[in-house]
């Protein structure tokens, strides 16, 4: 899954018309890649707001919130295929575990 | 500053409202135990700046003895897989050791009762299990998982995963993600080093839970483990909010929000007085330069200006010139933006031409015959109305981007070196610039906050002096232009009292 991140920045071989719709790309890329990997689109957004990008725009945090929400949704889909869409197992996300409170 | 002065009001606030608890709804931990995961904070920076300065050395010694050939990069690669197998095979070995998997697992959730089946068997027996190959022969993140969740059990509380076996993975696990980390593959950081921070944590838990035995003082090592775990993380990255966020919303569990917090914060300040985080030493190492966003401390101390840290010997061209000469230029040297400079007034700035611009233009042939000025032209080949080469499209300049023409693609034949080339309509007439006199402040900031490559270095009479780069602003070269500007200082006045 970390791959995803290191694919989704280096594909930059498509046209881009300038440079910085190439840096906003990467740094969509970038927050995508999070949150396939890590199962956090807000931790992803925020990821490259953090470390990705020196220029940052609104515009840009909506970008990347979109990009990173489209991703969490297709990964949903892709890891919940066998149950015919219905309710979501949260096991089968990057996580944790669920912290239980020990007495 | 002033977010952990909220943190500490919040956690007072706490503190004050419902008094420490871990029974029922209230937290894993006690509210006291802060304190406890900022030391492991501190200490999770320290390993991160032992991380990165090992892994700096190392990147500098790949740089110079490995990186410049594809056969040594292969060769290091089957040579790094070849130690790691090696080593993660025989740290099981070394421990050889068989514990009896728990059997009494009556009231355990689901979720542990997959982790004890996830347990590996290794060179035991049925039942049993070996604890150092559980946690390297398994996916990473179960491992975390196991490190996470594991209840202690057994007299001395630590039974699922002893101490002594925490640290021997601990160690040869992070020292081989030290030497993995650059070379040829595409390599993670975070969960290796969530991994070891994990290890680490809950080595941290076991030892405090050795310290009272009446269970309950302490939260399980399993908090410890994550707290471990953003510790070495944070050290190492130096990120804090988005960490946080990651891991908050891996763990899906509001409680560890403060904890989470401070631990960061603490790894990140440890870090951050020893070196850099790793991205920032790698982005360096590669040479990029990259401006931080706060001005170079050394630019705060001294005085320097403008014309201080320009480079002097700036290429030239004029509107109109002669294709030869352009190929010329663009073949002597490397750079990416030309001043463009009235020929006729000595030097006051027209505007800028790319090194892109210039290379289509010269291999599109978009030049116009020789002959085309008059005799009193020429000799300053001086600006008219008349445009003296056939005009390219913006929209054919664009469209090859990024793979614009190198100097190399342009074919530049002996009888078309003399022919006009007007770069008029192409120059960009209104570039960025700054006077002189400007201090480095001030330019570092237009750089940084515009985004720009170069910046043209103007007189009062808008005469272009000098020229400014991203590298010229890096903290290296702004001492080494401080030093050289002394010295030349100085040899001026030994000039003066000599004559």
């Amino acid at each position: 899954m970390m791959s995803s991140l290191l694919s989704s920045n280096n594909i930059t071989s498509i046209d881009f018309r300038n440079d910085r719709e190439k840096r906003d790309f990467v740094a969509c890329g970038a927050a995508a890649g999070v949150a396939s990997a890590f199962g956090a689109p807000i931790g992803g957004v925020l990821f490259s707001l953090e470390e990705g990008a020196s220029y940052w725009s609104t515009e840009l945090t909506l970008r990347c919130f979109f990009c990173a929400s489209v991703t969490i949704t297709t990964l949903y889909g892709l890891k919940n295929l066998d149950n015919a869409w219905g309710q979501a197992n949260m096991e089968k996300l990057f996580s944790f575990g669920e912290f239980n409170s020990l007495s | 500053m002033s977010a952990i002065v909220v943190v500490f009001l919040c956690s007072l606030h706490n503190n004050i409202s419902n008094i420490y608890c871990i029974r029922g709804d209230a937290s894993n931990f006690a509210i006291w135990e802060n304190i406890n995961f900022m030391v492991i904070g501190c200490i999770g920076g320290l390993i991160g700046a032992v991380f990165n300065a090992a892994n700096e050395n190392l990147t500098l010694w790949r740089m110079k003895r490995v990186n410049f050939s594809k056969k040594r990069r292969v060769v290091e690669v089957v040579l790094v897989s070849i130690l790691v197998s090696t080593v993660s095979f025989v740290m099981p070995l070394l421990w050889n050791r068989c514990t009896d998997k728990p059997t009494d697992m009556q009231d355990w959730s689901n979720q542990e009762i997959n982790l004890v089946d996830a347990l590996v068997q290794f060179q035991c027996e049925d039942g049993q299990y070996n604890e150092v190959a559980s946690l390297v022969f398994t996916d990473a993140d179960t491992a975390i998982k196991q490190l996470f969740h594991f209840r202690e059990v057994g007299i001395d509380d630590t039974s699922t995963f002893s101490s002594a076996a925490l640290f021997l993975f601990f160690i040869p696990y992070i020292s081989l993600a030290t030497i993995v980390y650059g070379i040829a593959v595409p390599s993670g950081l975070f969960v290796p080093s969530l991994l070891s921070g994990a290890a680490f944590g809950r080595l941290c838990g076991h030892l405090l839970h050795k310290l009272d035995h009446t269970s309950g003082t302490f939260a399980d090592s399993g908090t410890y483990a994550l707290m471990g775990a953003a510790a070495v993380l944070g050290g190492m990255a130096r990120m804090t909010i988005s960490l946080t966020v990651i891991l908050l919303e891996a763990t899906g569990d509001m409680q560890y929000v403060l904890p989470l917090m401070l631990t960061l914060m603490c790894a990140r300040f440890t870090g951050n007085v020893f070196n850099e985080g790793l991205y920032d030493i790698h982005i360096k190492l590669k040479g990029i330069p990259f401006l931080e966003p706060e001005v170079p401390s050394i630019a705060e101390k001294y005085e320097i200006v403008a014309s201080q840290v320009m480079s002097s010997d700036v290429k030239c061209l004029r509107p109109i010139e002669r294709a030869g000469v352009v190929y010329d230029l663009l073949r002597s040297c490397s750079h990416g933006t030309f001043p463009i400079v009235d020929s006729d007034s000595t030097g006051t700035l027209y505007g800028t031409a790319t090194r892109d611009m210039l290379c289509t233009l010269l291999q599109r042939k978009a030049y116009g015959s020789p002959n085309i000025l008059n005799a009193e032209d020429e000799a300053g080949l001086s600006l008219g109305p008349k445009r003296v080469s056939p005009l390219v499209q913006w929209d054919t300049l664009e469209r090859v981007y990024p793979r614009y023409p190198t100097v190399d693609d342009v074919d530049m034949r002996s009888a078309d070196r003399n022919c006009l080339l007007d770069l008029r309509p192409y120059a960009n007439t209104a570039p960025y610039t700054i006077n002189e006199t400007a201090s480095i402040q001030r330019s570092y900031r237009l750089f940084r906050t515009l985004g720009l490559r170069t910046l043209c270095v103007v007189n009062h009479t808008n005469q272009v002096v000098g020229i400014i780069t991203r590298k010229d602003l890096l903290p290296d070269a702004l001492s080494d232009s401080l030093l050289r500007g002394r010295n030349a200082h100085s040899e001026n006045n030994n000039i003066g009292e000599f004559t």
